[in-house]
């Protein structure tokens, strides 16, 4: 039982951290971006490809990782969505598919299509309430929340940060102040690129990497996002959560069904919301 | 002359967050009249037709139409109804051509097509229903361009064309949203004489900026200001009115010469 | 003149396209024909959300899937009359759009999109792992028809005939759907679909039903392809093979009945040869989608269109 939830709260702290930036780009462009899984995919890769670099070090290997994606992030913002946005949602959403799937092609041409696991780079165990739980994965449910405090303190307090919630509110109203949006909302596709890197880092060691694991993970963030409320940052923080346990204590009783549960939950959600999204 | 009382809110409010758009608006438009709401941008007119009209509820209050509670209604309800509004930007299909942003309009108010296999297989345009859309074009001016893709017509003619599917629905009711907005000199001429045919044949509300023109078309003048009506009487004397004249003339600049 | 050109392909376009086909047969094989056709179907069946309505589904082959599981079940378990299958595919399909379009219609851009894909997802988990003991899991499951009448359809040229059939019947559907006031409606929704509601009508209500009419094609087309293939897998539903749709849709041209057919010819012969010489198909197929959405955006048809009216207006002049 207290491993069940262990497991869901660190399933939904890699959830958390991955659908910040699919919730930043819907709630601002109104895409959904599936090249976010590619980025995803690639902070894992890079993880892993850095780690036999380093001998196995994790941590200096984890920077490398999500600093790389920065100029893959700002490409794919720069040469596609950018000159997509505005002409139409559908092609967008089109031009981010081909990008992901240039992009795991890709991949299986560097690193071919076997999965590869990382190994637990803590190693170490914990034991709470007569339970051991691995000490990594109380770690990324720290980071999650650490993440959340600072993104809030980010969105509340910096000018920065509350120029985006404006936007994100009323993007008419914020540039009719003669404030050009499409530079920060290029700071936000940034932030949450890098996160979703974040996200694959921490999550290789608990998965294996393999250049489809972006397809299976942009669906769960999607029910996030949608679950939690479109560009919500708090939403998204209690519904990835949420949904983590979901996943967790379905997978308990019938391994297979947990991700389809996830989408019955998202299902119900969207039956229960009065507005359209 | 006008008749009993058709379109009513009580107390109607609408608000954005902290913003009250619109105030604890009490309206009633009685049957066959003209009247005008006018005040300066941001007054909460176009809200309040949206309260109205159904776009979305009001925060507080009730709407009615015809002595009955729509305040919830839908918006293809109060269609049914016989309530059409126009829309401050002009709002038309431009990827079709002009003829056919008027048959679904036709439809919608004639009898033909109620058999819904009909209406999903049947061609969508038979002779009558053609000649009846062409009719409507014809009142607005722009029979001949029936043909034309909508995105080539120009900006005057896409808002007859507007007026034209408001008309095509036959409505009781119907309520212009800025109608003479972005219009050219010419084009305004067109149009006012389009509303001035109209007054009278059916019971007209007019949102405008321009408040000379105006003048002469409404029988009665109501007056928004930061979302409540302010006062309500006839034309000569709402304009000639103190407090009128401080709004327009102390808030909005654009206005002056409309005030002379 | 070339106006009238159009005009003329307009009016003859059943016999035009069923010629084209018996074309294409002795060319590339009848049992290849018969693929194409089928996709074709499955196409115009996605067109009519995408094309006409603006609705971009990246879950679509969940209801082709409907279609070929509910022929294999039915013929496994009811009857083994192949035109009591299909009933029950299209009866499928109705049974899927009523259930789940009341949820999916409510949504549009980037939502609807993702929200077909998530029930595709669910789809191919419950084909693949929670109905294994019916679906036989990974394996899938074969099919054996009975012969009805003269009709075998272990015959390929059965299949071929029927299959032909039914794509000029799906043909002539989509022409009526598209021409009729409903079509006009369906394009409407695309552009601005308050504004519809303010012309009176409860869009809610025609977005289901199309919806509605594309799960049933689309299951038509699933219950076509298994009198194609006897035999139906989990792979048939793969979400990632959604994407094969789309580029039908857009390199055809979306939004025409011409276009989808164009599309679906188009898609089909190149992934049927272009891996014979290409290793990267991904990759490729990733190149011409960014190819197709920044440079050619109006697709095959909308490009013939352009030339061929573009022609006629200089004669005019």
């Amino acid at each position: 039982m207290i491993s069940t939830i262990a497991y869901g709260l660190t399933i939904g702290g890699i959830f958390y951290i991955i659908s910040i930036g699919l919730s930043l780009t819907f709630g601002s462009m109104r895409i959904v971006n599936f090249a976010h899984a590619l980025i995803y995919m690639a902070g894992a890769y890079i993880l892993f490809a850095s780690m036999s670099l380093f001998k196995g070090w994790f941590i200096p290997a984890a920077i490398i990782a999500v600093v790389s994606v920065i100029p893959l992030a700002y490409v794919i913002e720069r040469f596609v969505i950018r000159r997509l946005y505005g002409e139409s949602i559908d092609l967008a959403i089109i031009a981010t598919y081909a990008v992901l799937l240039i992009g795991v092609d890709i991949t299986k041409w560097i690193w071919g299509a076997t999965p590869i696991p990382v190994s637990d780079p803590v190693g170490k165990s914990l034991p709470v309430l007569g339970v051991d739980l691995p000490v990594y994965r109380l770690i990324i449910i720290v980071v999650s929340i650490l993440i959340f405090i600072c993104l809030e303190i980010f969105f509340r307090k910096t000018i920065v940060g509350k120029i985006i919630v404006a936007g994100l509110e009323d993007r008419e109203a914020t540039t009719s102040l003669g404030i050009n949006l499409d530079k920060y909302f290029s700071i936000v596709f940034i932030l949450g690129s890098s996160l979703a890197a974040l996200g694959g880092v921490l999550y290789a060691p608990i998965t294996t990497v393999h250049p489809y694991m972006g397809f299976q993970v942009i669906l769960i963030s999607f029910a996030v996002v949608i679950v939690g409320g479109l560009g919500s940052m708090r939403g998204t923080f209690v519904a990835a959560f949420a949904l983590g346990m979901v996943m967790s204590v379905t997978g308990r009783f019938w391994g297979p069904a947990a991700e389809a549960m996830v989408f019955a939950v998202m299902a119900v959600v969207l039956i229960f919301k009065p507005v359209e999204v | 002359m006008p008749g009993e009382v058709i379109l009513e809110s009580r107390r109607a409010s609408k608000n954005f967050g902290d913003l009250t758009a619109v105030d604890s608006v009490d309206y009633q438009l009685r049957k066959g009249e003209s009247a005008g709401i006018i005040g300066p941008n941001g007054a909460g007119k176009t809200t309040f037709f949206n309260i109205l009209t159904g776009l979305f509820p009001p925060s507080a209050g009730t709407i009615h139409f015809q002595g009955q509670d729509i305040t919830n209604m839908s918006a293809d309800l109060r269609v049914g109804l016989g309530m059409v509004r126009t829309f401050q930007l002009v709002s038309v299909f431009d990827t079709l051509p002009v003829l056919d942003n008027l048959i679904l309009a036709a439809v919608r108010a004639g009898t033909e097509y109620k058999n819904k296999v009909q209406f999903v297989l049947g061609s969508s345009h038979p002779g009558n229903l053609e000649k009846e859309c062409k009719n409507t074009l014809e009142m607005v001016g722009i029979a001949e361009k029936s043909r034309v893709l909508t995105a080539d017509l120009s900006y005057g003619d896409k808002r007859k064309l507007e007026i034209a599917m408001a008309l095509a629905l036959k409505p009781e009711v119907l309520l212009l949203d800025e109608p003479l907005a972005g219009l050219s000199d010419l084009e305004i001429i067109d149009v006012m004489e389009l509303m001035n045919n109209l007054r009278g044949k059916i019971t007209l509300v007019v949102i405008e900026h321009k408040v000379s023109q105006l003048a002469g078309l409404v029988s009665r003048l109501s007056v928004m200001h930061e979302g409540r009506l302010i006062i309500e009487g006839e034309p000569e004397k709402i304009l000639r009115d103190p407090m009128v004249r401080r709004v327009y003339w102390g808030e909005d600049d654009s206005t002056d010469e409309t005030c002379n | 003149m070339s106006q009238s050109v159009l005009k003329t392909l307009e009016k003859f376009s059943l016999p035009l396209v069923a010629a084209a086909f018996l074309l294409l047969a002795p060319i590339l094989t009848v049992q290849r024909t018969t693929d194409f056709i089928i996709f074709c179907i499955f196409v115009l069946a996605y067109d009519l959300l995408y094309g006409y309505m603006g609705r971009l589904s990246f879950g679509h082959m969940l209801y082709l899937g409907v279609g070929a599981y509910a022929v294999a079940l039915f013929a496994e378990h009811v009857s083994a009359n192949p035109f009591f299958a299909i009933l029950a595919a299209l009866a499928s399909g109705v049974a899927v759009g009523l259930l789940l379009g009341p949820i999916i219609v409510r949504t549009t851009g980037a939502c609807f999109a993702l929200i077909n894909l998530a029930f595709n997802q669910v789809g191919f988990f419950l084909a693949l792992t929670a109905f294994a003991k019916w679906t036989g899991g990974e394996d899938g499951m074969a099919t054996f028809f009975d012969t009805v009448w003269i009709l075998n359809f272990d015959n390929r040229y059965t299949v071929f005939g029927f299959s032909l059939f039914s794509l000029i019947l799906v043909v002539f559907l989509m022409r009526r759907l598209t021409m009729s006031p409903f079509g006009i409606l369906l394009r409407m929704i695309k552009e601005n679909e308050t504004r519809v509601q303010f012309l009176g009508y409860n869009t809610h209500r025609y977005k289901l039903l199309a919806f509605i009419l594309s799960t049933t094609i689309a299951a038509f087309s699933g219950a076509l392809t298994i009198l194609n293939y006897t035999y139906v897998t989990p792979s048939f539903i793969d979400t990632t093979r959604n994407v094969e749709v789309i580029f039908a849709s857009l390199i055809g041209g979306a939004g025409s009945v011409f276009g989808a057919l164009l599309g679906g010819v188009s898609y089909m012969a190149i992934s049927n040869y272009l891996p014979n010489y290409v290793q990267r198909w991904e990759m490729f197929l990733g190149i011409a989608l960014l190819l197709l959405v920044f440079k050619f955006q109006t697709g095959l048809w909308g490009f013939i269109v352009a030339r061929v009216s573009g022609f006629g207006v200089e004669k005019d002049r």
